[in-house]
């Protein structure tokens, strides 16, 4: 069974970017375009890890992620966005990771699969 | 002729005495008869006749012989001078007449003479013996005014001169004598204008003067000061006289009157000396320039003239007098030196301190040098220091005698080589400010009393002086720090303005950046995927190889444009948000009583220090206050709070201003968003850059017409870069 990914967005290129690479790489990816969506997600499939944006419309990242804890959804968390400046918010320390977005997406990959490692096949 | 003459007549012949008596009693005169040359010569004496008519021929006793014995019998030595005419009988000897007229008689008439002849010699004589009378007593008078003139000339209390067209001293008076005594070499009065001694001197000037134009010539208050380096002050004034003169006729001459005004003109500058040195006390000067002042007013011109000052003041520690200043020669010659050029200068005192400048002519930098070496030990006993520090004045006289053990002054004055000085104390507020030590060394006058109660005088004035220059110069201090920091302020503005810049262009680039990445991430990501599904993907040639890597280049170029424009790093630094609260409402607060707002602080107590950048959290907290600030309409209320809260501190800025409108909230932290007329529209911006620097959060909550929140969270812990840090402390803390 492929390994579950919630992956949250609001630009559409981008979250079909992102869920074609990962759906390469051979994780399911559920992907949602803002925080509700994630949740409806997250209540149906479970995901095993959680690639967020911070700018979000509505609810951001950040609560969202605070939510997640809340609700003692224990999966890791990977802050992905464009700033660099959040890296050291107190908020955003508690993600597992924080990753600048790149068209090289090696290090989201490597990041992913770290957490989640795939059978090898 | 107020009186009636009379007339004696002598004569044996009773016809002659009806005749004359008829006669000379109608011309006014009253005639008296004697018929003998004995009773002749006792009515002269008895009655004194103004005139004796005497008949030659008398019986037992010619007239002869009565003429011989008035004048030569001391018995009638009253009247021997009684003019005396003599009668004769026609044809009589010429002889006889010769040798008494010789002898005194003033007159003969002979006989028979007509009564009008008589009358006529009669009055003759009389007019004659009046005027020889009055002669006699004009020479008397003309004597005793002689005397007197003389005795006046001699004795008067001013000098008197006068000379000829040639400058020879004619006549010279006692008192002038004793004023100038270079007038007289030798017992013989000089020459003025070729003396060596007064060439080129008032003196000289003035004769010169007086010969050329004929004119007075007058000059007051002249120094002068004569062989002993005595300074007197003369008032002079010369005028051209006739006197005749042998061989030349109406030869110009002059004479003068010199005055001693020293005693006059000194006590008159003592008078102006004080009020000056008291006005200039007054006046707000440096310090250097005010004991110049005093020093120069204690031994320039003739009020005090001493020959050297010298001023030292009460160090910190309060236990010695150090050497300030001195002013005065230090050789004899030096002294002449000044002296001299003192009287070719011709200034007087006023004109000495008040215009000569900042600078003594001769001032000797010597003696000030040896001053400022100088300091007086307080603590040491000697009858100087003793006195002074009893704040009375210091006497010290060569003649005085040295108790043994027990020394006048300190060791430390012995450089200054003092014989005979006086030090006054310098006082103000019964407080000991310094000393003035003055003395007339090099000149050997004696220190009189009067000088010594002036320069005490003065001594207490200049303590005020000295106090207000301390103070002056203490202001002057604090006035070159002011401005200094002042100078500080304006760099660090420039700096903060040109930050604000540099900030400015980050901002936009930055905004600029974000909003580019994204869709290169897109681009870039799906010719990543392009090439992966190409079998020619790793071919160099690849279009989709070469977009994905132009896009990478682009990205890069990105993430320098972006490192290269954000705000410096925070520089953290254990601190007090607190105190720093505190600082920032005590800096605003002139503004905010300006436009009736006031500040309500609600801090955390015991507020724990923490790691922040001062500087940058600051210009956060101004931001958010002048925004409020500049919210208000009219009067409002700020509520500042600090709360500590799961290590995070939320710093809170609260007003009850206007609020912001909803569909604005969401880019008030944007970039170049502004409501403000002259708003940058970075405040907030950078304000919530700066907050993200520290690791921290800012959020807004507002309500139309109720007001604004900002809350600033920022953790307690904070260390840039430090991705691991307290992780899972973290999640506990937040959830």
């Amino acid at each position: 069974m492929k390994p579950k990914i919630l992956l949250v967005e609001d630009e559409n290129s981008l979250r079909l970017l992102y869920k074609q690479v990962l759906s390469d790489d051979g994780y399911l990816v559920f992907d949602a375009e803002n925080s509700i969506q994630a949740f409806d997600i997250i209540k149906m499939h479970h995901p095993d890890l959680a690639i967020l944006d911070i700018r979000l419309s509505g609810e951001d990242g950040l609560d969202l992620m605070g939510r997640l804890l809340q609700m003692k959804v224990k999966i890791p968390v990977i802050l992905h966005t464009a700033y660099s400046a959040w890296k050291d918010n107190f908020r955003g320390k508690m993600a597992d990771a924080y990753i600048v977005k790149s068209s090289d997406m090696t290090e989201l990959k490597d990041t992913v699969r770290k957490f989640l490692p795939l059978q090898s096949n | 002729m107020g009186q009636q003459k009379t007339v004696l007549l002598v004569d044996d012949e009773q016809i002659m005495h009806d005749l004359a008596c008829a006669y000379l009693e109608r011309e006014g005169f009253t005639l008296h008869s004697a018929y003998t040359g004995v009773s002749g010569l006792e009515t002269i004496r008895d009655l004194k006749p103004d005139i004796v008519l005497l008949d030659y021929m008398l019986p037992r006793m010619d007239g002869e012989q009565v003429f011989s014995e008035l004048r030569q019998n001391p018995e009638y030595k009253e009247v021997r001078d009684t003019p005396v005419i003599l009668l004769t009988a026609r044809g009589s000897d010429e002889s006889l007449k010769t040798r008494l007229l010789k002898r005194g008689v003033v007159a003969y008439l002979q006989k028979p003479f007509g009564l009008r002849e008589l009358s006529d010699v009669i009055n003759n004589i009389i007019t004659l013996r009046d005027i020889r009378h009055s002669h006699r007593l004009l020479e008397i008078e003309v004597k005793s005014t002689k005397q007197h003139l003389s005795s006046i000339f001699q004795n008067a209390p001013v000098g008197i001169f006068s000379c000829n067209s040639q400058g020879d001293l004619q006549q010279v008076n006692q008192y002038l004598l004793q004023l100038l005594p270079e007038l007289s070499q030798n017992d013989q009065l000089i020459n003025v204008l070729r003396d060596e001694f007064f060439h080129d001197s008032f003196f000289t000037k003035g004769v010169r003067f007086v010969l050329q134009h004929g004119r007075s010539w007058k000059k007051e208050l002249i120094p002068w000061s004569g062989g002993q380096m005595k300074n007197l002050i003369l008032n002079v004034h010369f005028v051209p006289i006739q006197v005749e003169e042998a061989g030349l006729e109406n030869a110009k001459s002059v004479m003068g009157i010199i005055e001693d005004v020293t005693e006059w003109e000194r006590k008159n500058f003592q008078l102006k000396l004080l009020s000056q040195v008291s006005a200039a006390m007054q006046q707000t000067m440096g310090l250097r320039k005010l004991l110049h002042l005093l020093l120069t007013a204690i031994t320039a011109g003739p009020a005090l003239s001493f020959t050297r000052a010298m001023i030292f003041l009460i160090n910190d520690s309060g236990r010695e007098l150090k050497g300030a200043m001195g002013v005065g020669p230090m050789s004899a010659e030096d002294a002449l030196e000044i002296w001299n050029r003192l009287n070719r200068e011709n200034l007087n005192m006023e004109q000495y301190i008040f215009n000569y400048g900042p600078r003594l002519p001769g001032e000797n930098e010597q003696l000030n040098l040896s001053v400022l070496a100088v300091s007086i030990p307080l603590h040491e006993h000697t009858a100087l220091t003793d006195t002074l520090r009893k704040k009375e004045h210091f006497w010290f006289k060569k003649e005085q005698a040295r108790n043994e053990g027990y020394a006048n002054y300190p060791q430390s004055l012995a450089p200054l080589h003092l014989e005979e000085f006086i030090a006054v104390p310098v006082v103000a507020n019964d407080k000991l400010l310094g000393a003035i030590i003055a003395d007339n060394k090099f000149s050997n006058q004696p220190i009189e009393d009067d000088r010594v109660h002036l320069l005490s005088l003065i001594a207490s004035q200049a303590a005020h002086g000295i106090e207000k220059a301390h103070s002056y110069e203490q202001l002057r201090e604090e006035k070159l720090k002011l401005e200094k920091a002042l100078a500080e302020l304006k760099r660090t503005q420039v700096r903060l303005i040109h930050t604000e810049k540099l900030a400015a262009i980050g901002e936009m680039a930055a905004h600029v950046a974000h909003e580019i990445r994204n869709p290169l991430v897109t681009i870039g990501g799906f010719a990543r995927q392009l090439q992966k599904k190409n079998p020619d993907g790793q071919d160099a040639n690849n279009p989709a190889k070469i977009i994905a890597d132009e896009v990478l280049r682009l990205e890069k170029i990105l993430e320098n444009v972006l490192n290269f424009t954000k705000l410096p790093d925070p520089e953290p630094r254990n601190d007090n948000i607190n105190q720093l609260i505190h600082h920032i409402v005590e800096q605003l607060q002139p503004e905010f009583e300006n436009r009736n707002i006031t500040v309500h602080l609600k801090l955390q107590e015991n507020c724990p220090d923490q790691h922040f950048d001062q500087g940058q959290i600051k210009q956060v907290l101004l931001n958010l206050l002048k925004n409020s600030q500049q919210s208000f309409t009219q009067q409002g209320s700020i509520w500042i709070s600090t709360q500590v809260e799961n290590e995070i501190m939320r710093i809170r800025v609260e007003d009850n201003g206007p609020g912001i409108a909803h569909d604005m909230l969401t880019d008030i932290f944007n970039p170049f968003y502004t409501t403000k007329k002259h708003g940058t529209g970075l405040g907030l911006a950078i304000s919530q850059r700066i907050i993200h620097g520290h690791g921290g959060e800012i959020r807004v909550n507002t309500k139309i017409g109720s007001g604004t929140r900002f809350d600033i969270l920022l953790p307690l812990n904070f260390e840039p870069g430090n991705q691991e840090h307290n992780r899972s402390t973290l999640k506990a803390v937040i959830v």
